[in-house]
């Protein structure tokens, strides 16, 4: 992504633009909210999450004999099964499958491995045309830009902006997108042409079953099972870590991740797509792929981060995370955003400027009081700060933290809020060090609270964006 | 490259296993017969026909009371005033459909119309394989109507998915209109798939009925 090179000059811009602030707002009441009433609703949540919890571990201890089930019973059925070490490979298998199918046009729902790997561009290079038919993917395919949110891709854009993306690329006429409901099914009316003349269907998959072969899709539209069931081919892009061990264990799952991700008991489709059209069946593709990516996964598994893999992709850590609340999710410059991106995607990725994300928080604990699997989130930031440390760029280490701050600062809410935490961080982080070697911090601070009010473009704004041209130029070197 | 990690699976695998030194070599069968017998923990799902209403109201289905099976043609009809193309499942086929014209041709069916698999009351939902009904007649149609019979309801999904065919090459849970919240977080019905879906529920549990295949 071009534009800024620091978290910090992307969440000052992020700051600055009242359309992404407008946007921004709506999804934190509304994710929220619906959220907070879905599990009052349910008694027994704290159960069914060490009930996830449990599978997600088990699956984890026993991956080999989950993935070679796995892997068996696709090929019963007829399906195959491929294992691509990096993001490059995903392309390659994925292409090459298409390729072979002699495909020119390819559905696409939502797949955040797809997105790990950049796969559209590919697609599109290798000369096929890839359409996306969740409602947030296309609106942000039209864009040109990538996913801000794990669950709402196109959560930054109002309803204007979509407008206007649709009046760009359809032939609308004098046709009024002013309400919802007219962005809506416009979509749809497009879309709805493309499920049923592509060649090729690409999914994503929320988990694999093993005991029968399986990737389970959860979605609201319906445009997954459109993707998956129409085309002659499927094929599934996702990572090995998905894998449970049979439908019960596929239950547990289900059951807190829709109530996490957007406040449902369960979403409108659960779907569980096991190999190609059988003889007798009604119909469905003629050919099954599933593509299993690894991209530093095993490291993980190896490694003190396991944990990490437990994450169900619900999105609730950033839903309910005080920096991305504020900043958006393009901040992170990663398809994995908030809290979970912030150990994510320094340790899928390696970056040298991710190395910035762990402290892109204010530790105050939310993430990890919703993560329905109980991912200990700010241990596992605290857990890569240290080992960044260790590994040599401390002298980073409390300017970023300073950093991080200079964006919460700007909040008087979120400001107060963290203030405490923040003390007790900086106090830590002195100890450790000897020296607090943070005076620019010191007099940041002080001017802040001379403040009466933050108003428009305040020092820290200004401060954060010079930190960030430096910052930026040793990336740049 | 020696031979035993000749393939990026092998070498993924050999990776997979190195970390998970844990649970070296343990075969399938236990690590699924290692699952605690959890499901019982959770509040039991007392009264299951209560429970399927009251969540698939909220989940946006609208409900209707059938009262007996030959109705089924006549409450449609009322339910769905201006209907005249119905796609309908085969097995439901032999019942009077002289209203409406019949279609197997799905993408240009206004309305569906199909025999659930099974019901879940935890959700509200209705299961249906691509065994019995094809998944383009779910999806592809404005309305859907589906028949739940409550003989075949099942508590949890637990159950659920020990009660049907999952050898199936498409199992879907369907647990209200397709709906979208990309614009703006607003939610709105009828997304790619169905706007409306309406359940037809018969109480066959004293009386089973049998359907012509
Ligand atoms: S880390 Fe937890 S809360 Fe965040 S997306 Fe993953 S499962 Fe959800």
């Amino acid at each position: 992504m071009s534009g800024p090179q620091t978290f910090i000059a992307r969440a000052g811009a992020a700051l600055d633009d009242p359309q992404l602030q407008s946007a921004l707002a709506r999804a934190r009441s509304g994710f929220v909210d619906k959220r907070a009433s879905a599990i009052a609703a349910e008694p027994d949540f704290d159960l069914m999450r060490d009930q996830a919890r449990e599978v997600r571990q088990r699956s984890l201890s026993n991956l080999a004999a989950c993935l070679e089930e796995f892997e068996q019973q696709v090929t019963a059925a007829g399906g195959q099964v491929h294992w691509a070490e990096s993001t490059e490979d995903l392309r390659r298998i994925v292409i090459d499958i298409c390729l072979r199918a002699g495909a020119q046009t390819v559905t696409k729902g939502k797949s955040m491995v797809g997105e790990e790997a950049a796969l559209n561009q590919a697609l599109e290079q290798a000369g096929l045309t890839p359409w996306e038919t969740d409602l947030g993917e296309y609106i942000i395919q039209l864009a040109h830009e990538p996913p801000s949110h794990i669950v709402a891709p196109a959560l930054h854009k109002t309803r204007s902006q979509i407008a206007d993306l649709f009046r760009n690329a359809h032939a609308l006429g004098e046709r009024d997108l002013g309400e919802v409901s007219a962005l809506v099914d416009e979509a749809r009316a497009v879309i709805r042409e493309r499920f049923l003349s592509a060649d090729v269907g690409i999914t994503g998959a929320n988990l694999l079953i093993a005991e029968t072969g399986t990737a389970a899709l959860v979605t609201n539209e319906g445009n997954g099972d459109l993707t998956a069931r129409l085309p002659r081919t499927h094929i599934v892009t996702t990572s090995f870590d998905r894998v449970v061990p049979g439908w019960e264990d596929a239950s547990k799952i289900l059951r807190v991740l829709s109530r996490s991700a957007t406040g449902q008991p369960i979403t409108a489709y659960t779907s569980f797509f096991s190999g190609p059209r059988a003889q007798g069946e009604q119909d469905g593709p003629e050919n099954f792929h599933v593509v299993l990516l690894d991209n530093h996964r095993t490291d993980l598994l190896a490694s003190e981060f396991r944990e990490m893999l437990h994450c169900i992709r619900c999105g609730a850590c950033m839903n309910h995370c005080p920096v991305y609340q504020n900043v958006g999710g393009h901040a992170y410059d990663s398809v994995y955003p908030g809290p979970m991106g912030a150990v994510l995607s320094p340790l899928l990725r390696g970056y040298s400027q991710d190395d910035e994300l762990p402290n892109a928080s204010s530790f105050c604990g939310r993430c990890e009081e919703v993560c329905p699997v109980r991912i200990p989130l700010p241990g596992l930031m605290r857990k890569l700060r240290e080992r960044e440390t260790l590994e040599k760029k401390s002298s980073w280490l409390s300017r970023r933290l300073l950093a991080a701050f200079a964006v919460v600062a700007r909040k008087p809410v979120l400001y107060r809020h963290l203030t405490s935490a923040g003390t007790r961080l900086l106090g830590a982080v002195g100890r450790r060090r000897g020296v607090l070697r943070t005076v620019p911090l010191a007099s940041g601070w002080t001017r802040y609270r001379d403040l009466p009010a933050p108003q428009g473009a305040s020092f820290q704004q200004r401060w954060a964006r010079e930190e960030g041209t430096k910052a930026g130029d040793k990336h740049n070197a | 490259m020696p031979d035993n990690l000749s393939s990026t699976r092998d070498r993924i695998m050999a990776r997979i296993r190195a970390a998970t030194a844990e649970a070296p070599n343990r075969e399938f069968a236990a690590v699924l017969a290692s699952r605690p017998p959890a499901e019982n923990l959770l509040a039991p799902v007392d009264d299951p026909v209560n429970e399927f209403l009251k969540r698939a109201r909220s989940n946006g289905c609208e409900l209707i009371d059938l009262p007996d099976l030959p109705e089924l043609p006549v409450s449609v009809a009322s339910r769905l005033p201006g209907i005249e193309t119905l796609a309908a499942d085969e097995r439901l086929g032999y019942l009077d459909w002289s209203a409406f014209r019949l279609t197997d041709n799905t993408s240009e069916a206004a309305t569906g119309l199909v025999l659930a698999d099974a019901g879940i009351a935890e959700t509200g939902t209705l299961v249906f394989t691509n065994r019995t009904v094809a998944s383009s007649l779910l999806f592809l149609v404005d309305h859907l109507a589906v028949l739940l019979l409550l003989s075949r309801l099942q508590r949890r999904q637990e159950d659920t998915c020990r009660a049907i065919d999952r050898d199936a090459s498409a199992v879907h849970l369907v647990s209200g209109p397709s709906r979208t919240a990309d614009v703006e977080q607003t939610i709105q019905i009828g997304a790619h798939g169905p706007r409306r879906l309406l359940v037809f529920v018969l109480d066959d549990r004293a009386s089973p009925v049998s359907f012509v295949q």
